[in-house]
């Protein structure tokens, strides 16, 4: 089982600016990430210059996922860190207990607060507490926190608690839920997927991190939700759930409204690029804009084809069609932000030739971040490298005792699976888990019929693609039911992957 | 107004805390100021965007059981409000103890003169107890007579001037319970308050002198971060003020833990 830990660092006051710390943090999160660890939050007191590392450690021992933290920071930090004594024996590093759920499990919380209305002769408390309680694992602590978070009084929290273990619905001891308790979550967490559109809500105010506000506006979110590239479909969808949900408020944590819009993405677009796409773009630095002076140009989807799909090739592998379709549109839309936010959005906007494969290729990692590492790695180190990645995210996956955090990393293990062996059958791979497994599927069956030969490995990776297909599109918050489904299909999905792994070697 | 209702367990038994802010003037501090260290918070303080972490009061008296420092800072910089963490006064989980003065001698001291002036009586150093203003040295032990608990922070005040001056350096404070395991120099005792007896002093205006009390809260919310811009506000929307105190994921670190100083009891970080 995952394990959390807070990993204290002492650094002089004023010699590490919050950029660089974040670089170098955001450096170690993805090596830590590739190694089945996870860091969850850092935060940074200038005064003390104390840092301290929320750190997740999946199959990863905590010593290696330290060594990891130190080489990042001493890469960008330029001056001495030293190891704050955290604990009285002296250590860095004391275990803490993560109270609050993941950003989708809690964005599920906050939108089950508004519309739980009660179930089954559980007035609407007893049936959020039976919520959490299933969610959290049956942490008693963590509902009480997790529920004061949501704005339920902990007395009552407490008292729902207790009228649950009168009723027999939940056992505290060995933290079991009863027969009739997992057919109540059966029904209420489906029924608690989607939420009915309703009427704007009026003076509403988003709080950001810094305490700042700025008025709410569902045109701002619509913007932000297309312009992260989620169809109108979607958008048309999650807008009216989120004003529907914010109704009567007046103010809501910018982190809560992503944590809902995230929820609802979840489950209307359920393999989470959505999710993920959303929250990148959300969290995203200023765009830079450029501009060069050669009269306007028009540019047609057939160049911007051609110059991605060249661009793409580069690196020995052959991109599928979609990819390059979802890159052209990429290298579109970096060209209209450019445009719109140019202060001379009346005057033509000129772009070279050479400049727009330069947008190509900078936009490449963002389709498929293979496609930048192979610029140092060769074809067969990579699809080796993605294979191990994917075993160790699938096996903390298996460990994760928060749904919404398992769902993210089954679909980070399948993504990293799936693109494992798209390159080693000679196509680059996307940074889109459902395109790939989309891609992978019809190469298998299209080989399978050209090398019936080798049956068994085709028989294998076509279980595994409909598995996979299956576990991007689950829901993240499950009903007991169906997460001992998502149990089964991810232990199975994770078998094969080794069965593959181990066939090839 | 707007809250964080929260609720730890700590053993077998829970406690509640309620994170929210209150009118600085409202609150009453029980304790005078270090004007040094007051200080070196206000200079803090104009450093910084934060409360950092929220004082501790009484939810029913608005007496201020740990941060008075913090409070008298932020009130000299023209706050409005305070973030406060709440606490039931009269939980018995919420502990109220004695700070001891140990002073470094050198060769022996004569008590007699020490205390002259003072009604006091000598008794065995085991003897003392906790409602005694006593001064142990030596294997010697006084006990001082007062009247009431401000009377024996008078008297406290004064035997501590006198030793300073005698000594030329001050004390160090050790926690009463401790302070009685033994140790060199002259240790003085002041007797433990009750928790009627600070909140009738808060509550009369009379000022015990600094590191008089030592209150022990078994679980606190540190790293709250409440925009101090919000804190200057004449008025503080509850709503906003409730988004804000979300805004944070917390995590439960259980005792012993050492962040800015040594926490001995359950801390909730909010990261």
């Amino acid at each position: 089982m995952a394990e959390d830990y807070l990993v204290g660092y002492r650094i002089k006051a004023g010699h590490a600016p919050g950029a660089t710390l974040s670089l170098a943090l955001n450096e170690a999160a993805h090596e830590l990430s590739e190694r089945g660890a996870l860091i969850e939050n850092w935060e940074y007191e200038d005064t003390s210059g104390l840092l301290l590392i929320h750190v997740r450690t999946g199959e990863l021992p905590l010593d290696e996922a330290v060594a990891v933290l130190e080489k990042a920071l001493a890469r960008h930090l330029a001056c001495p860190i030293e190891k704050a004594q955290l604990s009285r024996r002296g250590q860095h590093f004391i275990k803490v207990k993560s109270v609050l759920p993941s950003t989708i499990t809690l964005g599920f919380l906050l939108r089950a607060v508004k519309h739980c209305k009660g179930y089954a002769g559980l007035s609407a408390v007893e049936a959020l507490v039976l919520l959490s309680y299933h969610i959290l694992n049956g942490d008693e602590e963590r509902v009480l926190i997790t529920l004061s978070f949501l704005g339920l009084h902990p007395r009552d929290v407490k008292a729902a608690l207790e009228r649950l273990k009168a009723q027999g619905l939940i056992s505290p001891g060995d933290r079991l839920l009863s027969r009739e308790a997992i057919r109540i979550l059966d029904v209420l967490i489906p029924s608690l997927r989607m939420s009915t559109p309703g009427i704007e809500p009026s003076r509403l105010k988003v709080v950001n991190e810094d305490g700042g506000v700025e008025e709410f506006s569902a045109d701002k979110l619509a913007r932000s939700l297309y312009r992260a590239g989620i169809p109108h479909r979607v958008v048309s969808r999650v807008v009216p759930s989120i004003l529907e949900a914010l109704k009567g408020r007046e103010y809501i944590s910018k982190r809560a409204l992503v944590s809902m819009t995230c929820s609802l993405l979840e489950e209307l677009e359920p393999s989470t690029a959505s999710a993920i796409k959303f929250v990148n773009y959300v969290y995203a630095l200023e765009r830079a804009y450029v501009r060069s002076g050669k009269g306007l140009r028009q540019l047609s989807w057939s160049t911007l084809r051609i110059i991605s799909r060249n661009t793409l090739e580069e690196r020995g592998l052959r991109p599928p069609s979609k990819l390059v379709k979802l890159h052209s549109e990429l290298i579109a839309e970096d060209l209209r932000s450019r445009l719109s936010w140019t202060p001379w959005g009346a005057e033509a906007w000129i772009i070279e030739e050479d400049e727009l494969h330069r947008v190509a290729r900078e936009l490449a990692p963002r389709v498929s971040s293979a496609w930048a590492e192979l610029s140092s790695t060769d074809a067969g180190g990579l699809a080796l490298k993605y294979e191990q990645a994917a075993i160790s995210t699938l096996s903390t996956a298996v460990r994760s005792v928060d749904c919404g955090e398992r769902k993210e990393l089954i679909v980070r293990g399948l993504l990293e699976l799936s693109s494992s062996l798209l390159i080693s059958m000679g196509l680059l791979p996307s940074n889109l888990v459902e395109l790939n497994l989309g891609v992978l599927r019809y190469e298998v069956k299209r080989r399978a019929t050209l090398f019936p030969e080798q049956g068994a490995r085709w028989r294998r990776l076509k279980r595994l693609c409909s598995l996979s297909l299956k576990l991007v599109r689950s829901p993240a918050v499950t009903s007991p039911s169906e997460d001992a489904c998502i149990e089964r299909m991810l232990e199975e999905a994770l078998s094969l992957a080794r069965k593959l792994s181990s066939a090839k070697s | 107004m707007s809250e964080l209702r929260l609720r730890v367990s700590v053993g077998t038994r829970e406690l509640e805390l309620t994170v929210t802010v209150r009118r600085i003037e409202e609150l009453r501090p029980h304790e005078e100021v270090v004007p040094s260290y007051l200080e070196e918070l206000k200079a803090a303080f104009r450093r910084s965007i934060y409360q950092r972490n929220p004082i501790i009061v009484d939810a029913t008296s608005g007496v201020i059981l740990d941060g008075t420092h913090r409070w008298a800072a932020m009130k000299a910089l023209g706050y409005k409000w305070i973030t406060v963490c709440e606490v039931d006064y009269s939980n018995p989980l919420v502990l109220l103890d004695r700070w001891a003065r140990r002073y470094r001698v050198e060769g022996s001291c004569e008590l007699s003169s020490l205390l002259k002036g003072f009604s006091s009586e000598p008794v065995k150093p085991e003897e003392v107890g906790k409602r005694d203003l006593a001064v142990i040295h030596a294997g010697e032990a006084y006990r001082i007579e007062y009247a009431e608990l401000a009377d024996a922070y008078a008297k406290l005040r004064e035997l501590e001037e006198r030793l300073t001056s005698l000594l030329g350096k001050g004390p160090t404070y050790v926690p009463g319970d401790s302070a009685l395991q033994g140790g060199e120099g002259i240790l003085v005792l002041p007797p433990t308050p009750l928790k009627r007896e600070i909140l009738e002093i808060a509550r009369s205006g009379v000022l015990l002198p600094p590191k008089s009390t030592r209150h022990m809260v078994p679980a606190r919310p540190l790293g709250v971060n409440v925009p101090l811009k919000l804190l200057a506000r004449e008025h503080v929307d509850p709503e906003l003020l409730g988004e804000v105190l979300r805004q944070r994921r917390p995590v439960l670190l259980k005792a012993p833990v050492s962040l800015d100083r040594e926490y001995k009891e359950v801390v909730l970080y909010f990261m």
